[in-house]
């Protein structure tokens, strides 16, 4: 499969957000330092709390630091703009970009950056919650507002601290997270421990996930494959309908109804994109059609070949 | 031939010191460009008789009064600014024109077609800052089209957060339409950029927006404004708001000059406007380390800028119940936690602490924060100071006089937003009741006036005006209970202004010790009365004690 960045010449943009102490730092510094195989470049709002061992880091100038795994991480300083601006500009660009939303700042928003900006396109918005106090935050006086629009903005809700709450406490608040942020999919993990694959999606260098499971907790991969053209209607009828357990999908899908030009389909919580190749250019002559698409789930206790079976439906 | 070590006799109709202990006078005398003493020119007799001096007797029928003072704008957003064109629906008054009202469509753009004309190079780009709906109606990239088909025209929102440019700024920036297209708050057919839009526009601007030459050009215009406006000390409270280092060998260029009449007080913000370490120890370090960089007329020292939420202007204040009108979303420009952890860091290296406040919750959380403080490491004079000012209970007035806090309030939002902010988002009673300065006068409340500028005029004498009338826009009186007696304005904008920027001791009122900062009144505000503050005429400043008149429009 053919990288995505030489096939959108788009670079992927996650955000992620959540308030203070909800562990977006330790989430991103386990993705600087992680063995993922990917260029990350990363903007966080100061390096105060990057906590990165400094055997990995090459150089260090100012705003900007890099790291022996060929990730970067850069401040924002005070211009979201001129921080992309900056990583774009770096030789080789960089696989994926991650933006650290400040602790006050509606992801939502941020994400309009990663949307609009030039060479960008948005992969997901993930919003960290700290288990133990969302429900209590979600009323301050302060900043109660905000905090229930990062819910609402969450494509992906990482229920963070879930070690520090006991069954019930964890069963409630994953209900009132169910209730006040229905658009997005639930994560629980302790420790802001999660697969890179299902913070940032399937990379097309990336090793199975599957192969990591026992590491990754109940994390799973499901790789679907056809020759023949699926129907769109159908296709995306059956995305709608898949389980809860669902959490990203991702792939390059042949359409019976447009047949010469690739699409790509991804799945980022609930939020469905099936788009013509953002070039515009990139038709099926390089390879046969043909559809592929890798499901990430957690938790599914679903036979290995369901996504196969489901998938097959579609096909014309 | 005067020495400068010789001393200078001011003479005048009426010297207004401000000082209760001798509030009129007739004579000045002032030496390297120190105040020697007030009084006439019998009182001063001892000091002539004993040191060669001379009589200055240019303003003998004029005024003298403190230099006033604006303790919060911003010199580089206003050298951003003034370049451009004013469109404004308000009438401003700059040194280099008057810009009239414009309201209405049509005259908005007939005001639009006679700058175009107005200007000798066809390629140049027109920017034009002021446009509001309200006023003027929505424009498009086609409306915008009509004007010009080969001028660059960029329409920027009086409120900063939208712009809308013709097809030829299309072609000047080089962007590619469908990349416009792309952005969620870009609209390319109707050529807007609103919110986050903005940066992507900004990205082909800044070039030439920022570029050195026009930056400079900005810096000069601001210098003169400020003289005009006769200030002899401004505060900076936000210095750096771009980038220290690009604007501060920028700033020193422009203003650390001979013939500058004014000095420069640099506010730096405490933390980045993106949030910020959770500790501030750094931050701290930081502030201190600026006054290595001092010159004699830009001074960092020990105050420093926090920010607790979002603009007035731009409609992001955090608002406590009731609410708005229709649905509100304030935002944080800190989080509450940093913001105390940052607060705390400087208050207890003894900082002077100013806090950006817009709402009522934002000076919720900045009082909240000094109880805190207070109960932790009390302190004495300490001069935390509510900037801004806009939405507050009188409770919260209350609380800032017992936890002994300052206030340094934007009263033009009354002018000038008093109308909209009734009918769309506060309702009357709270809009009338914005900056609310008769209740901080009742508390005894040190408060000054600032303008924020280029939120507001740079005028001393127009933002009295308003604390005294609470006239809005549409002229109505906009909370009579909240109006500053004319004395009490008077003193917003000298020796409380001086006050809320830690140096009453050094200028502020006329009295022998004092810097011998003036400002050169053709009529004496107290006759004139309040009424009439904003239309009397300034002849000038005295900065340092040397005379600045200023120059007559052509």
């Amino acid at each position: 499969m053919t990288a995505m960045n030489d096939l959108g010449l788009m670079i992927p943009v996650t955000v992620i957000g959540g308030y203070l102490g909800a562990g977006k730092t330790t989430l991103i510094n386990s993705l600087l330092a992680g063995d993922h195989g990917r260029r990350l470049a990363v903007l966080v709002n100061d390096f105060g709390e990057i906590n990165i061992d400094a055997g990995l880091i090459t150089a260090h100038d100012g705003d900007t630091i890099s790291l022996s795994n060929g990730c970067v991480c850069c401040t924002i300083a005070d211009a979201l703009g001129t921080a992309l601006d900056k990583v774009l500009g770096l030789t080789p660009p960089p696989d994926h970009i991650v933006i650290e939303a400040s602790g006050v700042a509606n992801p939502a928003k941020i994400a309009m950056y990663g949307q609009g900006w030039p060479g960008l396109r948005l992969d997901g918005i993930i919003t960290v919650v700290d288990g133990d106090s969302v429900q209590a935050r979600s009323t301050d006086k302060f900043v109660g507002t905000t905090v229930m629009q990062q819910l609402a903005a969450a494509e992906l809700l990482i229920l963070n601290k879930v070690d520090l709450l006991s069954d019930q406490q964890r069963d409630d608040t994953r209900q009132w997270l169910e209730q006040n942020a229905p658009q997005a999919r639930i994560i629980e993990t302790s420790k802001g421990r999660l697969p890179t694959e299902v913070l940032l999606g399937q990379h097309s260098n990336g090793k199975p996930i599957a192969d990591g499971t026992a590491q990754h907790g109940n994390f799973e991969a499901f790789t679907f494959r056809a020759e023949r053209p699926l129907d769109r209607a159908r296709l995306l009828a059956l995305i709608a309908a898949w389980p809860a357990g669902v959490l990203r999908a991702k792939g390059l899908v042949f359409l019976g109804d447009d047949p010469d030009q690739r699409y790509i389909l991804q799945l980022v919580g609930k939020r469905i994109t099936l788009d013509r190749d953002a070039t515009g250019d990139m038709t099926w002559t390089t390879s046969p059609p043909k559809s592929q698409i890798v499901v990430i789930g957690a938790g599914l206790d679903m036979a290995p070949d369901w996504l196969e079976t489901s998938l097959a439906t579609a096909c014309l | 031939m005067t020495k400068a070590t010789d001393i200078t006799v001011y003479t005048a109709r009426t010297v207004r010191t401000m000082e209760p202990a001798l509030p009129l006078a007739t004579a000045v005398a002032v030496r390297d460009g120190q105040i020697i003493e007030v009084g006439s020119l019998e009182t001063m007799q001892p000091w002539l008789d004993a040191h060669p001096h001379h009589i200055y007797d240019r303003f003998k029928d004029h005024v003298i009064m403190p230099g006033f003072i604006d303790p919060h704008l911003h010199p580089s957003m206003a050298a951003l600014l003034l370049p451009m064109h004013f469109t404004t629906a308000l009438e401003w008054h700059l040194p280099w024109q008057d810009v009239p009202s414009t309201r209405g469509h049509n005259e908005f753009l007939d005001r639009l077609k006679e700058i175009d004309l107005s200007m000798e190079d066809p390629d140049e780009p027109l920017f034009a800052w002021g446009h509001h709906p309200i006023w003027h109606d929505e424009v498009y990239r086609s409306t915008l089209n009509g004007i010009s088909t080969t001028r660059p025209i960029i329409v920027w929102h009086r409120g900063f957060h939208t712009l809308v440019v013709n097809d030829a700024t299309v072609e000047w920036m080089g962007m590619d339409e469908a990349e416009g297209e792309r952005h969620p708050q870009v609209n390319m057919a109707e050529g807007r950029f609103f919110e986050t839009g903005l940066s992507l526009a900004f990205r082909y601007f800044n070039a030439y927006t920022l570029a050195p030459k026009r930056f400079a050009e900005g810096l000069e215009r601001l210098r003169q404004v400020v003289h005009f406006g006769g200030h002899t000390t401004i505060g900076d409270m936000a210095a750096g708001m771009f980038d220290l280092e690009m604007e501060w060998p920028a700033l020193v260029k422009a203003l650390e000059r001979d013939d500058t009449p004014f000095r420069v007080q640099m506010i730096p913000p405490g933390t980045p406007f993106s949030g910020g370490s959770k500790e501030g120890v750094d931050l701290v370090a930081r502030a201190v380390g600026l006054r290595e960089r001092n010159t004699h007329r830009l001074q960092f020292y020990d105050h420093v800028k926090l920010f607790a939420d979002g603009g007035f202007y731009a409609g992001l204040m955090q608002l406590g119940p009731p609410g708005a009108i229709e649905e509100h979303h304030g935002e944080w420009m800190t989080p509450p936690e940093t913001f105390e952890a940052v607060a705390r860091a400087f208050w207890n290296e003894g900082f002077k602490i100013h806090v950006h406040c817009s709402g009522d919750l934002g000076m919720e959380l900045a009082l909240d924060t000094l109880e805190k403080l207070q109960w932790e490491r009390p302190r004495f004079d300490h001069r935390f100071t509510i900037e801004h000012f806009g939405v507050s209970t009188p409770e919260q007035v209350r609380r800032i006089a017992t936890l002994g806090a300052c206030a340094s309030v934007n009263i033009y939002y009354v002018h000038e937003l008093g109308d909209a902010y009734w009918k769309n988002k506060l309702g009357h009673e709270r809009a009338s009741q914005m900056s609310r300065l008769g209740t901080l006068a009742r508390h005894n409340v040190p408060t000054a006036l600032h303008t924020d500028f280029t939120m507001a005029p740079a005028l001393p004498l127009n933002s009295a005006w308003v604390a005294v009338n609470r006239i809005s826009e549409a002229g109505h009186v906009m909370g009579p209970e909240e109006c500053l007696t004319l004395d009490q304005a008077m003193r917003a904008i000298t020796i409380d202004a001086a006050y809320i920027l830690g140096l009453e001791n050094e200028i502020g009122t006329i009295r022998a010790g004092k810097k011998a900062d003036f400002t050169i009144l053709e009529q004496d505000p107290y006759e004139v009365g309040g009424e009439n503050l904003r239309e009397i005429p300034i002849w000038g400043t005295v900065f340092e004690g040397r005379p600045f008149p200023i120059k007559r429009k052509k």
